[in-house]
C-alpha cells in the first residue's frame, strides 16, 4: 500500500440539539486536497456525512465559504493547505450567528444594510450599458462574504461594518442624485462611518480586492466637507486646530514629562543630533504614558544614544485626523511639523506612537521630508545589535504575550523588532491567535477615540484581553503603543482578575539590561 | 393520514428554485429540502452563461429557440441580475470561417438576433482578443451570477409561503405499494432526523437524481458529465465569447465580476459527489482560451473547479458531448407504476424557468389543480430578499 501524506484539520463542530460546540479533528490526504474546501468536502465525502458546509461557485465569485483559518479569515475555495503552517484550525466566521458547524447564518449580513433604499446592487455602470458605450465603469465588487464582518473589530461594537459601507459608498460613486442625501445621512448615523478604527483588516482579507477601509475614509471626507461631523471628534478636532494636540492642552506643555528625568534631552532645533525622537501626543500627556517616555528615554541616555526633541515644535503628526477625514487640518499639521523639522539637524527620526511612524513615514514624504523614520522597537533592535545596548535573559520562566498595534503591523509589516527585544529577555512569547500581521485591533484608531463610544457589544479591547486569557498563565500582556497601554489597561480593569498585567515593552527591557 | 405539503422538492439547485417559486404561484403547498446550502450542487459552479442560443443554433434547434425564449424572459423578469454585456462568436482560425454560413442562418431561424462584424470591429469592442481574428457574431449572450439568480427564485417562492429549508438531506422515501408519500429527512443543523409527508415527491437533484430515484426503487437514465472550469484574475473581455465552431471544449470565456472564466471539458462519471479536476484539463483551458484570447496564457489561475452536468442519457456514453442538452419530466406514474413520484432532470441554467413551467404543469394536473403558469410576467424579489423574508 502507498503512503498518503496528511494534514491534520481541527474543525468547529456544533448541532443545535447537541448544545455547545465542540472541536473535531481528522486528517486528511494532501495530495487529493488543494484547497481548504477540497479538504473539507474530502471529510464530508469520506470521513463524515454530517459535517455541514457552505459553498456554490468554487472559485471565489459567489462568496458562501468564508471559514476562519487559524484566525483568520478565507474564503475556503481559494486557500490553499500547503501554504497554510502547521496545524490547521477551522471556525465559522465571527460576528455572524453559527447555523451549523463551520456555517454562519447570513441574514444579519443583511439586516445591517438599510430598510429605505436597497443598496446591493450590480458593480457595472450603468446597469444596462452595451459594450458599445465604452467599457463598463465597474464599481465595487463586493461578493457579500461576510469575511470583512468577520474580521472587524467593531462590527459588534456598534458598527454597521465595512460590506454596507462598501454598499453605501458604491451608491454614492453613481449619479443617482436623489439619493445621495439619504445615503450620507444613513453613514452619518451611530452606527456609520465614525465608527471605524481604520485598523484595515477588512482590507488585509476581503477576497475580492475591495479597499472597504479606504472608502470609509473617503465618505467622511465628504461628511467632513458638510460640517457633518459627531460632535466629540468635532472637539478634538478644534483641539488640534488650536494647539495642535487632541488634549487641548498647552503646546508649551508637550515636553513637560522631561523634568522627572536626571538628565536633560536637548531640543534639536537648538543643537545637532542624530536622531529627533518624534512623542507623539498619548506619550506626552498621558501622564501613565509619560513614565513609559521616562523610561524610554533613559535607556537611550544610558546607550548613549544622539537624541533630542522639538519640545513646543511638534504638533500630533495628524495620521488619524487624516483617517479622520480631516484633510484640511492634516495638512496644516504638516505644515508646522514641517517647519520644526526644517529648524533642526538631524539624520532620523524615531518615534514611540506607530500611528506617528505611519504618516511620517508612508505621507510626509510627499510633502518633503527626506529622512528616514524608525519605531522605537527597530531603533532598539539596532541598538542591540550594535552592542550599543546589552539584554540579559534575566525574564526566563516568564510568560507573555504580544499585542502587534495595527500601524505598526499591518500598514508597516513591523513584527519582527518587538519579537527580537522580548526574545532577548529570556522571556517565553505565547502567541495570541491573532498576531503579526493578522493582529486585532485595540479600538482606539482612526479618530475613533476621541468620538462617541458605543455602548452595543463588547469592546475590542476587552475581546482581545479575553483571547490573551484563554492563552492560559500569562505573566505579561506586552505593548508597544501608547494607545494600546491605555486601552488594554483600562480593559483589563473592566474585565478584572485576568492574571496578568499590562505592559509597555520598555519595562521589560529595563528590567532586562545588564 | 399525516400531511406537511402539497409537494416535496428534493433539490436545492435552480431547477428546485424555479419549481418551487412555480407551484407557490399556483397556490400549491412547497417544501423544499436540500442536503447543503442552496445551489451548492451544480447549480452554482457553473460557467455563468446567459445563453442565447447561438451555441446550439447549429445542431440543436429545440435547445436554441428554448435559450432565445427563456433569455429574453430572464432579462425581464430578473433585472440587475445579469450583465447585459452580448456575445462574440469569434472565428480565428481559417476553417472557422467555413462555419459562419451556417452558424448565422442557424440563428436566423431560430429567432436570435446574430451581427456580423469585421474583424476590426470585433477588435474595437475587445481589444484583447486574438489578433489573427477574422470575423465574429455578435449575439444576446450575457453573464449570470450562478448563485444569485436562483436566490431570487428562492426569495419570491418564500414570500409566496414556500418553505425552504437548506441544510436538510433526504435520507430516504416513504414508499408503500407503489405510491411514494413523502420523505425521511436528516435535519443537519439541528442533528435531528424526521419526515415530510406530501401529496407529490420532486426529484430535482441534478445528476443526483439517480441516486433519488433509487430511493424509489426506480431508474432515471442520468449520466453525470463533469466539465473542468478555470476562473483567471481580472477581466480579459467584457462580453462573454466563443469561439465559431462546433462545440468543443475550452472554447468560452465568460467575464465574471473580476474575474474571466475559462471553460469547459466534459467526461462522464458515475458519482457526481468524487468529481476530481485533471490538469491535462486545466492544461486545455489555457490552451484552448488563449486561442481566443491570448493573455489567458499568463493570466493568474484564481481555481479550477469541476461541475457535474445532468445530461439525459443512458450507460455507454464515455465523453457527455455526444449527449442532448434538453431537459425532462419523469412522471413515474407513466414510465415505471410508481405513483406520487416525479423527476425533471436535464437542461441548463438558462432554461430553468421554462423547465419549472413544463414541471409544473405536470404536477398540477395530477393533483387536479386548474391554475395557469404565471412566472412569465412576475418580476422576482432581489437575491437578498431571500435572507430578510427568512422565517
Amino acid at each position: 500500500m502507498s503512503t498518503t501524506a496528511t494534514r491534520p484539520l481541527s474543525i468547529y463542530r456544533y448541532k443545535r440539539e447537541d448544545g455547545a460546540g465542540r472541536f473535531d479533528a481528522f486528517d486528511v490526504p494532501v495530495d487529493e486536497c488543494a484547497t481548504l474546501l477540497d479538504a473539507l468536502r474530502w471529510i464530508q465525502l469520506n470521513r463524515d456525512p454530517s459535517l455541514s458546509l457552505r459553498h456554490s461557485c468554487l472559485h471565489a465569485s459567489c462568496g458562501t465559504c468564508g471559514v476562519r483559518v487559524n484566525g483568520r479569515e478565507e474564503l475556503a475555495c481559494v486557500c490553499s493547505l500547503a501554504e497554510q503552517d502547521g496545524d490547521i484550525r477551522v471556525e465559522p466566521l465571527a460576528n455572524l450567528p453559527t447555523l451549523t458547524d463551520v456555517v454562519v447564518d447570513m441574514r444579519p449580513f443583511y439586516d445591517r444594510l438599510p430598510d429605505e433604499h436597497p443598496l446591493i446592487r450590480v458593480s457595472e455602470w450603468p446597469p444596462a450599458a452595451q459594450p458599445d458605450d465604452g467599457p463598463f465603469v465597474r464599481l465595487e465588487d463586493c461578493i457579500e462574504c461576510g469575511i470583512c464582518i468577520s474580521s472587524c473589530p467593531v462590527a459588534a461594537n456598534g458598527f454597521a461594518g465595512p460590506a454596507a459601507m462598501v454598499a453605501a459608498a458604491r451608491s454614492l460613486e453613481e449619479p443617482r442624485a436623489t439619493e445621495r442625501e439619504d445615503v450620507l445621512a444613513w453613514i452619518n448615523r451611530p452606527d456609520g462611518v465614525w465608527q471605524c478604527t481604520t485598523c484595515r483588516a477588512c482590507v488585509d482579507r476581503c477576497p475580492a480586492g475591495i479597499a472597504p477601509m479606504e472608502k470609509i475614509v473617503g465618505m467622511r471626507r465628504a461628511l467632513v466637507e458638510r460640517g457633518d461631523v459627531d460632535p466629540l471628534l468635532q472637539q478634538a478636532l478644534q483641539n488640534f486646530a488650536m494647539q495642535g494636540n487632541s488634549y487641548g492642552k498647552s503646546a508649551r506643555r508637550r515636553a513637560r514629562w522631561t523634568k522627572g528625568l536626571d538628565f536633560t534631552i536637548p531640543d534639536a532645533r537648538k543643537e545637532p543630533s542624530e536622531y529627533i525622537w518624534f512623542v507623539g501626543d498619548f506619550a506626552s500627556f498621558d501622564e501613565r504614558v509619560q513614565r513609559e517616555s521616562q523610561r524610554l528615554a533613559k535607556i537611550l541616555h544610558d546607550a548613549g544614544v544622539s537624541f533630542g526633541l522639538l519640545f513646543e515644535g511638534e504638533r500630533n503628526a495628524g495620521n488619524d485626523v487624516r483617517q479622520a477625514g480631516e484633510e484640511g487640518l492634516f495638512e496644516l499639521l504638516v505644515e508646522q511639523n514641517m517647519k520644526a523639522f526644517a529648524d533642526a539637524q538631524f539624520e532620523a527620526i524615531f518615534t514611540t506612537d506607530p500611528h506617528s511612524l505611519n504618516t511620517l513615514r508612508n505621507d510626509y514624504p510627499e510633502y518633503g521630508l527626506d529622512k528616514p523614520v524608525y519605531h522605537y522597537t527597530e531603533l532598539l533592535v539596532d541598538l542591540v545589535t550594535r552592542g550599543k545596548i546589552t539584554l540579559a535573559p534575566t525574564l526566563r520562566g516568564t510568560r507573555v504575550t504580544y499585542h502587534d498595534p495595527c500601524y505598526l503591523a499591518r500598514y508597516n509589516g513591523v513584527t519582527d523588532a518587538p519579537r527580537a527585544l522580548i526574545a532577548a529577555t529570556g522571556a517565553e512569547l505565547v502567541e495570541m491567535p491573532r498576531n503579526g500581521s493578522n493582529t486585532f485591533c485595540c479600538g482606539a484608531g482612526g479618530g475613533r477615540i476621541w468620538g462617541a463610544e458605543s455602548e452595543a457589544g463588547e469592546r475590542p479591547s476587552e475581546q482581545r484581553i479575553r483571547e490573551a486569557q484563554a492563552l492560559g498563565d500569562i505573566d505579561y500582556f506586552v505593548v508597544s503603543c501608547p494607545k494600546d497601554l491605555t486601552m488594554y489597561t483600562a480593559a483589563a480593569v473592566t474585565i478584572g482578575g485576568v492574571g496578568f498585567e499590562v505592559v509597555e515593552l520598555t519595562e521589560l527591557l529595563e528590567r532586562a539590561l545588564a | 393520514m399525516r400531511h406537511d405539503a402539497q409537494v416535496l422538492i428534493v433539490g436545492g439547485g435552480g431547477t428546485g428554485a424555479a419549481l418551487a417559486h412555480d407551484l407557490s404561484l399556483r397556490g400549491v403547498g412547497v417544501t423544499l429540502v436540500e442536503r447543503g446550502e442552496l445551489t451548492s450542487g451544480t447549480t452554482g459552479r457553473h460557467h455563468g452563461l446567459l445563453h442565447s442560443g447561438g451555441r446550439y443554433a447549429v445542431n440543436d434547434r429545440e435547445s436554441a429557440v428554448e435559450c432565445i425564449e427563456e433569455n429574453r424572459i430572464l432579462r425581464r423578469i430578473c433585472p440587475e441580475t445579469f450583465e447585459l454585456n452580448d456575445g462574440l462568436f469569434v472565428a480565428v482560425e481559417e476553417e472557422d470561417l467555413e462555419y459562419v454560413g451556417a452558424f448565422v442562418e442557424g440563428c436566423e431561424a431560430c429567432g436570435i438576433p446574430a451581427h456580423r462584424l469585421t474583424r476590426d470591429e470585433a477588435l474595437r469592442l475587445e481589444p484583447n482578443l486574438n489578433p489573427d481574428v477574422k470575423l465574429a457574431v455578435r449575439v444576446p449572450d450575457g453573464t449570470i451570477d450562478a448563485m444569485r439568480l436562483p436566490l431570487r427564485f428562492f426569495a419570491t417562492a418564500r414570500r409566496n409561503g414556500a418553505v425552504i429549508r437548506p441544510y436538510t438531506e433526504v435520507s430516504g422515501l416513504l414508499v408503500h405499494d407503489g405510491l411514494v408519500s413523502g420523505a425521511v429527512l436528516h435535519d443537519h443543523v439541528t442533528g435531528k432526523e424526521g419526515e415530510v409527508h406530501a401529496d407529490i415527491v420532486v426529484n430535482a437533484t441534478g445528476p443526483w437524481s439517480e441516486h433519488v430515484a433509487a430511493m424509489a426503487g426506480v431508474d432515471v437514465p442520468i449520466r453525470p458529465s463533469p466539465g473542468v472550469l478555470l476562473a483567471l484574475r481580472g477581466r480579459l473581455c467584457n462580453m462573454v465569447l466563443n469561439r465559431l465552431h462546433k462545440s468543443g471544449d475550452g472554447d468560452i470565456i465568460v467575464p465574471q465580476r473580476g474575474l474571466s472564466v475559462v471553460g469547459t471539458s466534459s467526461w462522464v462519471v458515475e458519482d457526481p459527489d468524487d468529481l476530481t479536476v485533471p490538469e491535462d484539463h486545466v492544461e486545455r483551458m489555457y490552451t484552448e482560451g488563449a486561442k481566443l484570447v491570448p493573455a489567458v496564457r499568463s493570466a493568474e489561475r484564481r481555481a479550477a473547479w469541476s461541475a457535474a452536468r445532468p445530461l439525459i442519457g443512458t450507460k455507454g456514453a464515455d465523453t457527455g458531448r455526444e449527449l442532448s442538452r434538453t431537459f425532462k419530466t419523469f412522471d413515474h406514474k407513466e414510465t415505471d407504476g410508481v405513483e406520487g413520484f416525479v423527476t425533471i432532470t436535464g437542461g441548463k441554467a438558462t432554461t430553468l424557468r421554462g423547465m419549472a413551467e413544463l414541471c409544473a404543469d405536470v404536477i398540477c394536473r395530477k393533483l387536479d389543480i386548474d391554475e395557469p403558469c404565471r412566472t412569465r410576467e412576475t418580476v422576482l424579489l432581489p437575491h437578498w430578499a431571500y435572507y430578510a423574508a427568512a422565517a
